[in-house]
């Protein structure tokens, strides 16, 4: 179920954890976040990705995580990637119920017996990655956040969130943004320094994204759409575009794939208009399904009202697709301007747009498929992103952890009198609490964890011939 | 032909592992736990009387006493008689099966036997057990109806090793395939304790 992992020749230098030798330290990385594989979606293959590239950089890397269903416990996804499965209550969406006590105890006691260094939470969304920057902070580890969306400051949830962010952020040691504007987003929403945030794009596996024309049928026009069919995504401007469009073009097909509370709308539009010959619903689709919904098309249509960094539109442009996209957050820095058609988040801009391509496509000016997907191939890789993100790892793992009380007063003088008060006072409950847990299991009595990870890792096949051959040579001399 | 080595619980209490070898074919292994500790039973009872005291100083009424003596006695008999597990014995013998011995500190026995068709693999598994996440050895069981399905998983020297009882887990059909889907990657990495007796030793390499 989990994609491929990367291929190609590991890349030496680093010392494996707990060896001596030349070159930087390794470093034990535990990635947090609620949302894990088997859970889809763009942080959860980031997660994911970005593990298996450090794991071939030769760093240890795990990944902490809630139970999903009857999947608890402890599993191993390819290279020895290890994920832990905690059996805390998912509240919604996906994300657990916080009380910043109560995940301490198992997060601290993987922290100890991994030997883990750095703490890297994932998205704003998951309570969980903030429970543990909020314990790692405690227990004195380093911690790195990654942000994976943008949002607004005016309604009362936003208020709430950014205040909660500014509070998990504010004595955090690096912040990694996927790009320019959510970086802006996130350095205005947290009051952060601008010098602890970097901008690292997220990335897409070029190998599952290949270009297939013989797949299109040209005889017609198809727009493809994928993406979760929720407001957040547009949905409501498409119901606008496909009437529009559909009247224009009698060649034209839309190919919708995704799922989500506004499925009603375009199943409405097409019943009205009459359209269940040319407007398909694919419903859900699995990761690996994408691509394959992506070559038949030869526009990709992305309505997003907002977005961070849009993975979907790589994705497409990497299958060889012209993308017409809304110019909202950060979709202007993903790709150059001669592969993206930009537009006005509304119907009459949109359709131009898409009229503009079809123009296009009908001239035969577009550049094939092939010359789209070598050019995209270079822009993001997870090798590079894995670079950029251990460059992050080896500047915070020299930086100071601050101790307690300046902990406390960065929180008072950072937050507000009140809030500040309130997170300083759970700060130290919450040490109160580690230090009642190391008198009740010392961390000298927490088993250290096998290291499985990497191509040194001790669970292959290599250790299991040695390890048998020594057994049977022992017992030939006893 | 016996030999003694000392080693400390996850619960970080000193216990002791004896390796007895019968013959060439059957072997021993004993944990021994700690003794039951004068302290922490003087600590207890005198914790139960203080508040007898307390609750008599309040309600004056004498039957508070002597439901705390009645307390007492019946907690300590129930504490030796079904809790506490002074020792945990595995007999292996090699071409029958699996004897699996746990001796109270009352001196009650509780046996269960495993034959050797039925033993599918013993591993050492991971998992999450209360607050803590923890290595444990256990024997998976065959499933008499699908040659490749556990049908239970046994945990050995669970209390002497975590101070407390991991269930004995039956496997409901729901859960047998990602059950085996975990195996098949047990298979290819926990350090397998191969069947035969001779390589039972790696039982100890739990701390």
């Amino acid at each position: 179920m989990a994609p491929g992992s990367a291929q190609g020749a590991p890349a030496a230098g680093r010392s494996g954890p707990g060896m001596q030798g030349g070159g930087p330290a390794a470093h034990i990385v535990c990635m947090v976040s609620d949302f894990f594989y088997p859970n889809m979606g763009g942080v959860e293959s980031h997660v994911y990705q970005l593990s298996q590239c450090l794991i071939e950089r030769g760093h240890k890397v795990l990944v902490v995580t809630h139970a999903y269903g009857h999947r608890k416990g402890v599993r191993y996804l390819s290279s020895g990637l290890k994920v832990y499965y905690l059996p805390l209550k998912v509240m919604y969406n996906q994300s657990t119920a916080t009380t910043l006590f109560h995940s301490l105890p198992l997060l601290r006691y993987i922290f100890v017996r991994e030997r883990v260094t750095i703490v890297h939470a994932h998205s704003s969304f998951s309570a969980m990655a903030h429970d543990a920057l909020f314990h790692a902070k405690t227990m004195g580890l380093r911690t790195v956040f990654t942000d994976h969306s943008l949002f607004g400051f005016a309604d009362v949830s936003s208020v709430l969130t950014n205040k909660l962010l500014t509070v998990s952020l504010c004595d955090t040691n690096h912040i990694i943004c996927v790009s320019y504007t959510s970086k802006e987003n996130t350095v205005l929403r947290a009051a952060l320094d601008p010098r602890i945030v970097s901008v690292i794009p997220n990335a897409v596996d070029p190998t599952d994204f290949t270009p297939d024309p013989s797949r299109r049928d040209d005889s017609t026009i198809t727009i493809v759409v994928v993406s979760r069919l929720v407001y957040r995504k547009g949905i409501d401007l498409l119901s606008g575009i496909i009437p529009e469009l559909c009247q224009k073009y009698p060649e034209l097909h839309f190919l919708v794939g995704g799922e989500g509370p506004k499925r009603i709308i375009l199943e409405e539009v097409r019943e009205r208009y009459q359209l269940h010959d040319r407007v398909r619903l694919l419903g859900g689709l699995e990761h690996q399904d994408v691509r394959n919904v992506l070559v038949q098309g030869h526009i990709f249509l992305n309505t997003s009202l907002t977005e961070a960094f849009c993975m979907a539109i790589v994705e497409a442009a990497s299958c060889g697709l012209q993308v017409v996209s809304t110019r909202v957050g950060g979709i202007p820095e993903v790709l150059p301007e001669n592969l993206i058609i930009l537009c006005e988040p509304s119907v009459k801009s949109l359709c131009d747009g898409l009229e503009k391509a079809i123009a296009q496509l009908r001239s035969g000016t577009l550049p094939s498929p092939e010359t789209v997907h070598k050019e995209v191939k270079t822009f993001y890789t997870w090798r590079n992103v894995a670079e950029r993100t251990e460059k992050v790892y080896d500047r915070v793992a020299d930086e100071v952890v601050l101790p307690m009380k300046e902990r406390l007063d960065r929180l008072m003088a950072h937050c507000g009198p009140v809030t500040g008060c309130i997170f300083a006072f759970f700060a130290v409950l919450n040490f109160l609490l580690l230090v009642f847990l190391r008198w009740m299991t010392p961390d000298s009595i927490i088993d250290v964890a096998i290291d499985a990870t990497g191509p040194k890792g001790a669970w292959t096949k290599q250790y299991f011939l040695g390890k048998k051959r020594r057994a049977k040579e022992e017992l030939a001399d006893s | 032909m016996a030999e003694q080595r000392r080693f400390l619980s996850a619960a970080g209490v000193p216990i002791a592992l004896r390796r007895r070898q019968h013959s060439a074919s059957c072997r021993e292994l004993a944990v021994r736990g700690p003794r039951l500790q004068l302290r922490s039973l003087s600590a207890v009872t005198s914790a139960v009387w203080l508040a007898a005291y307390g609750l008599f100083a309040l309600s004056e009424n004498s039957m508070v006493l002597s439901a705390a003596i009645f307390i007492t006695l019946i907690g300590l008999i129930i504490y030796l008689h079904f809790v506490k597990i002074d020792q945990e014995s595995l007999l292996v013998i090699g071409s029958l099966g699996i004897q699996v011995t746990s001796s109270y500190a009352s001196g009650k026995e509780s046996t269960t036997f495993i034959e050797m068709a039925q033993v599918k693999d013993v591993v050492i598994n991971e998992a999450i057990h209360m607050q803590k996440v923890i290595y444990y050895l256990c024997i998976l069981l065959q499933d008499p109806e699908d040659p490749q399905g556990v049908s239970e998983v046994v945990p050995l020297f669970q209390f002497c090793f975590h101070g407390n009882n991991l269930s004995t887990g039956r496997v409901d059909s729901s859960r047998k395939e990602e059950l085996q889907a975990t195996i098949g990657l047990l298979d290819r990495s926990v350090q397998k304790l191969s069947r035969d007796p001779g390589a039972e030793e790696d039982s100890s390499s739990i701390k």
